[in-house]
């Protein structure tokens, strides 16, 4: 069976294990195996609509399954999947400036 | 509680001196002894945020599995993660907080000023989910003189002055371009007078190094620093020195300073190693009597605390 390592802060929610054994031909089917054996899991891995987390990245051994087949990714018995949630930040607070605002003489305020 | 020995600490806040002005970030690896983080070892990372470096970071997840692969062969678990903010303040900002999800880890910030690091703290990150996370301090505990060799470091009182002389006078022999003891009774009283002694006791309570502090105004001074011979090359040194630091902190000084001899020519790159760049020269002057024709003044050394 395939083997998802799963990070620090979500081990609570999969019975304190940092490795879990899951059965599945794609990336896809071993994540929706480890939600269905422990079911806290899913709202920390996947919104509302079922869509991964953008957080939350896959890695199949040591790529990012975004650059592969994403969740259709296709996985062998040997393989090790890694759920890895980002690691970020930065000092100051994101600014978001709307291009679309034109002042009345067609010229951008914001630059 | 976060608990980190002197060695890592300093590495964390040095990788941020070295990539100013731009962000610098690592991971902290270690284990949990009940609510308390023990961090065993360090992990650099790349920041892969070139756009934008010198105010925003990001751990590249391939560079993190290898370091949690790596780590996890050592028996070391991911404690939590560090970065720098530079010019700006050792706190979390909102990019911080909106972009942690490891909860329940720590997350170490350092602000580092025209490329110094300044303050280091940490803050762990509280909550189950999204939508009620949030940062909540977490104290620090860098251990002060970790007892190696059984030798612990504090603060002398009267009763050492004598036992301390003679490993002073015996450090400084080598200084035969002065005549006589480097100290003696009453020049450690007037020292006394404005400043402290630190010393270092074997287990047997022997003194075997000691170094002179000034912390009453800016900056604070240490000089006088002395190591038994049958101690050197320890690392007894380098302790004396971070013990010195440390206590001209907890007195809320700034900046550091310490005056070398010329002609000791080995003693700059010895004290550049720990952060210390030279400031500047002062007129040597000393009572005790100079051999003919040796031309000394004082090379000033200083570094932000």
């Amino acid at each position: 069976m395939a083997k998802i390592h799963i990070p620090t802060p979500l081990r609570q929610y999969a019975g304190k294990q940092p490795v879990v054994d899951v059965s599945g031909k794609t990336v896809g089917e071993a994540l929706s195996d480890l939600v269905a054996r422990h079911s806290e899991l899913r709202r920390h891995l996947y919104t509302e609509d079922g869509k991964l987390r953008s957080f939350v990245n896959v890695y199949l051994n040591d790529e990012d399954v975004r650059y592969m087949e994403k969740e259709a990714t296709p996985i062998t018995e040997n393989d090790n999947i890694s759920i890895v949630p980002s690691i970020a930040g930065g000092r100051s607070p994101i600014i978001m400036r709307s291009h679309s605002r034109m002042s009345p003489s067609g010229a951008c305020c914001c630059c | 509680m976060l608990r980190i020995d002197r060695k890592n600490y300093n590495a964390l806040r040095q990788h941020g001196e070295e990539t100013y002005p731009h962000e610098c970030c690592g991971v902290l690896l270690g284990r949990m002894d009940g609510e308390d983080r023990i961090v065993t070892s360090i992990a650099r990372a790349g920041n892969t945020r070139t756009d934008s470096p010198q105010n925003r970071y990001n751990i590249d997840p391939k560079d993190l599995i290898r370091i949690q692969r790596e780590g996890r062969a050592r028996g070391e678990d991911i404690l939590g993660f560090y970065h720098s903010h530079p010019d700006h303040p050792a706190h979390w900002s909102k990019t911080d907080l909106a972009e942690a999800h490891w909860f329940s880890c720590s997350y170490v910030i350092t602000s580092v000023e025209n490329g110094n690091a300044r303050l280091t703290n940490s803050f762990v990150l509280r909550g189950n989910d999204e939508p009620d996370k949030s940062f909540e301090a977490e104290e620090i505990v860098v251990p002060k003189s970790e007892s190696v060799d059984g030798v612990g470091i504090r603060l002398a009182t009267r009763d050492d002055f004598a036992a301390l002389m003679p490993v002073v006078n015996a450090a400084y022999e080598v200084e035969t371009f002065i005549i006589g003891p480097r100290v003696n009774a009453e020049a450690v009283e007037e020292m006394a007078r404005k400043g402290d002694f630190l010393v270092a006791e074997d287990a047997n309570g022997r003194v075997v190094a000691s170094v002179y502090v000034e912390t009453r105004t800016e900056p604070a001074y240490f000089g006088v620093l002395a190591v038994d011979p049958a101690w050197q090359r320890k690392n007894l040194g380098r302790r004396m020195i971070e013990a010195a630091e440390d206590y001209a902190r907890s007195k809320n000084r700034k900046t550091m300073k310490l005056t070398v001899v010329n002609l000791r020519t080995e003693l700059p790159p010895f004290y550049r190693k720990f952060g210390y760049a030279e400031t500047g020269t002062e007129e040597f002057r000393n009572p005790r009597p100079i051999k003919d024709g040796a031309q000394l003044h004082l090379i000033v050394m200083s570094k932000a605390l």
